[in-house]
C-alpha cells in the first residue's frame, strides 16, 4: 500500500499529461491562490508592517510555486477547445512569478510593494476568469 | 513546584501533537478550505488523546511502566515489533519534518539560506537535548510554544462570526469542497491529535518526573486535560484565523509564510514576530518529543536503561539512540524533501501504529489485577472502547483517502 501511495505521489508531481477542464480549473484556482497570497503579503509590506526577511522568503516561495505551475501548465496537451485558456494560464502564471520576484528583490520598498499588490490582485482575477472557461 | 510548571509535560506533549510543523499548516488549510466546519474534528481528536494520555499517565504513575513496556508485554514480541517498526518510521519522518520546520521558521525570521539553517536547527536541538534537564526542556519549549496564543488574539481581532463558529463544533456535511476532501481533513485532524508519539513521550515523561500515586494522579489528570486542551485550542485558533482571512480570498495555505500572514495582517509586525517565535518553540519542542520518543521506544522494547534523568553514563544506549535519530532526521531533510509534505504523510501513516499502541494501554488501564484501585472506572472503559472504534475507522480510511484526494489536493 505504501508503494502505491508513493507511486501516486510521484505521478501526481509529474509534468505534462492532458489538460482537462477539471485540471484547468484546479490549476487556475492554484494560480489565483498564489496571487491572492502574494497580494496579501504585498499589502502588509506596503503598509510597512512586514519584515524584510519575511517578505523576501515568502515572496520567493510563492514565486517558485508560480514558476513551477507555469512550467507544468505549458507542458500539458490541452483537450480540444482548451488550448487558448491553457496558454493564457501559463502566461499569467509567468507574469505572477515576475511580479513576485520584484517583491522578493525589494522587500523594503513600500511603493514597489503597493504596485505589486495591485498587479497580483489583477492576476488573481484573471486566473479566476480563465478557470471559468474550463 | 507551582501549578503552571507542573503541567509543562502535558503542554509539551500536546504541542508536539497539535501544533507541530505539519499540523500548523494542516489546521490552517482545514480552516481555509472548510471554514469553521471542521472544528468538531479537532474536539473529537482532543477528547480521545485526553482519555488515552490520562490512562497511560496513570499506568506510568502506578506501575512505573511507560507505553512501550506495556505494548511489548501485552501484545507479545511479534505485534510489539510491528508496533516498534511502524512507530519508529513515523517518529523518524516526523522528526525530519520538524528539523526542516525549525529551519523554515528561522528562515522567515532571519532570511538566511535554508540549508545552513537546517544545520543551526540540528545544533540547537542537540544542545537543548544534551544540556537542558528534562523539566527545563518541557518549560522552555512547552511554554515558549504558548506564544502561539497570538493566533487566538488574531482570530478575535479578525472578528469571527460567533454563530457559525459555534455551529462548527457540531458535526455536519460540508458546504465547501467535496465529501472525500472533507473525509481526508477529518482523518488528518483526528490522526494528528492521536499521534502515538504523544503517549510514548507523555508516559515516559511521567516516569522521568517520578510521578507517584496517589498524589500525582491529580497532576496526571491536569496535564492530560489542560495540556492537551491547550494544544487543541491553539490548533482551533489557527483554523479560525484561516477561515476568516484565507477562505474569503481563495488562498490555499501551503507554506509556513502564509500561516505567518494570519497574524501579520490583523496584528502587524509584533504579531508576526510573536507568531513566528511561537512556531519556533512549538516545532523545536515537537522535534525533541519525537527524538526522545524514538529513543524511549527502542530502549523500552529491548529492555535497556533509559531516561534523560539518568544522564549519558546512566543510559548510554538511550543517549546514543536519540543522537543517531536526530542525525538521521537531519540527513533526511538535507535531501531536499519538503518538511510539510513529509509530516502530512507521517500523520496519515501513523494510523498503522495507532491501534497497536492504544489497545494495550486500554487493556492494562482497565486491568484491576494490574492497576488495583487505580484501574479504569466505567466512564474510562466506555470512552476507551469508543475511541478504539474511532481509531479503527481512521486507520482503515486514512490511506484510501490520501490516494483518492491526492493528499488533500482535491
Amino acid at each position: 500500500m505504501l508503494v502505491l501511495v508513493a507511486a501516486v505521489g510521484v505521478l501526481s508531481a509529474c509534468k505534462g499529461g492532458a489538460m482537462t477542464p477539471w485540471r484547468l480549473q484546479q490549476d487556475a484556482d492554484s494560480l489565483a491562490s498564489i496571487a491572492a497570497d502574494g497580494e496579501l503579503l504585498a499589502g502588509e509590506t506596503a503598509k510597512g508592517e512586514s519584515t524584510g526577511p519575511f517578505t523576501t522568503v515568502h515572496a520567493r516561495e510563492l514565486r517558485q510555486e508560480a514558476d513551477q505551475l507555469a512550467d507544468v501548465v505549458a507542458s500539458t496537451e490541452p483537450d480540444p477547445g482548451l488550448a487558448r485558456p491553457t496558454a493564457q494560464l501559463a502566461t499569467t502564471a509567468r507574469a505572477a512569478a515576475r511580479v513576485l520576484r520584484r517583491l522578493e528583490e525589494h522587500p523594503g520598498d513600500e511603493d514597489v510593494a503597493a504596485r505589486v499588490g495591485d498587479r497580483l490582485g489583477a492576476i488573481a482575477d484573471r486566473a479566476e476568469q480563465i478557470g471559468k472557461q474550463a | 513546584m507551582s501549578k503552571p510548571f507542573q503541567i509543562a509535560l502535558g503542554i509539551l506533549a500536546a504541542i508536539g501533537g497539535f501544533v507541530d510543523i505539519g499540523d500548523i499548516v494542516f489546521a490552517t488549510t482545514a480552516g481555509a478550505t472548510f471554514g469553521y466546519e471542521l472544528l468538531w474534528a479537532t474536539v473529537l481528536g482532543v477528547v480521545g488523546i485526553i482519555v488515552y494520555s490520562e490512562m497511560c499517565g496513570r499506568v506510568a504513575t502506578v506501575a512505573k511502566r511507560p507505553v512501550f513496556d506495556v505494548v511489548r508485554e501485552r501484545m507479545g514480541f511479534g505485534f510489539g515489533l510491528a508496533t516498534l517498526v511502524s512507530s519508529q518510521l513515523v517518529n523518524l519522518m516526523t522528526l525530519a519534518a520538524e528539523v526542516g520546520g525549525v529551519a523554515l521558521v528561522l528562515q522567515l525570521l532571519l532570511g538566511l539560506p535554508y540549508r545552513g539553517l537546517v544545520a543551526v536547527a540540528l545544533v540547537t536541538l542537540l544542545l537543548s537535548a544534551w544540556f537542558l534537564p528534562f523539566e527545563w526542556i518541557e518549560r522552555v519549549y512547552g511554554f515558549g510554544g504558548l506564544l502561539l496564543i497570538v493566533f487566538t488574539v488574531a482570530a478575535l481581532k479578525l472578528g469571527p462570526d460567533w454563530q457559525q463558529l459555534g455551529a462548527g463544533f457540531v458535526p455536519g456535511l460540508p458546504s465547501h469542497g467535496t465529501e472525500l476532501l472533507w473525509g481526508y481533513f477529518i482523518v488528518g485532524l483526528v490522526s494528528a491529535a492521536l499521534m502515538p508519539y504523544e503517549v510514548y513521550f507523555y508516559s515516559s515523561g511521567a516516569v522521568e518526573e517520578g510521578w507517584k500515586p496517589p498524589d500525582d494522579l491529580g497532576l496526571n489528570r491536569l496535564n492530560a486535560g489542560l495540556g492537551f486542551g491547550l494544544g487543541a485550542f491553539l490548533s482551533i485558533s489557527l483554523s479560525v484565523v484561516a477561515a476568516q482571512l484565507f477562505l474569503p480570498r481563495g488562498i490555499d495555505p501551503e507554506f509556513l509564510g502564509t500561516v505567518g500572514l494570519g497574524v501579520l495582517n490583523p496584528l502587524g509586525q509584533i504579531g508576526l514576530l510573536l507568531g513566528l517565535l511561537g512556531i519556533f518553540f512549538a516545532v523545536t519542542g515537537a522535534a525533541i518529543d519525537t527524538c526522545f520518543s524514538g529513543a524511549y521506544n527502542l530502549s523500552q522494547f529491548f529492555g535497556w536503561e533509559w531516561g534523560k534523568y539518568q544522564g549519558p553514563r546512566g543510559a548510554p544506549r538511550f543517549t546514543l539512540t536519540w543522537i543517531v535519530f536526530l542525525g538521521l532526521g537531519f540527513l533526511i531533510i538535507l535531501t531536499g524533501v519538503n518538511p510539510i509534505v513529509v509530516t502530512e504523510y507521517a500523520v496519515v501513516f501513523s494510523v498503522v501504529a495507532m491501534p497497536l499502541t492504544y489497545l494495550p494501554i486500554l487493556l492494562v488501564a482497565r486491568d484491576e489485577g494490574y492497576m488495583g484501585e487505580y484501574a479504569n472506572g466505567r466512564l474510562g472503559n466506555v470512552l476507551g472502547f469508543l475511541y478504539l472504534g474511532v481509531i479503527a475507522i481512521v486507520a482503515l480510511s486514512a490511506v484510501p483517502l490520501l490516494v483518492l484526494t491526492n493528499m488533500g489536493q482535491g
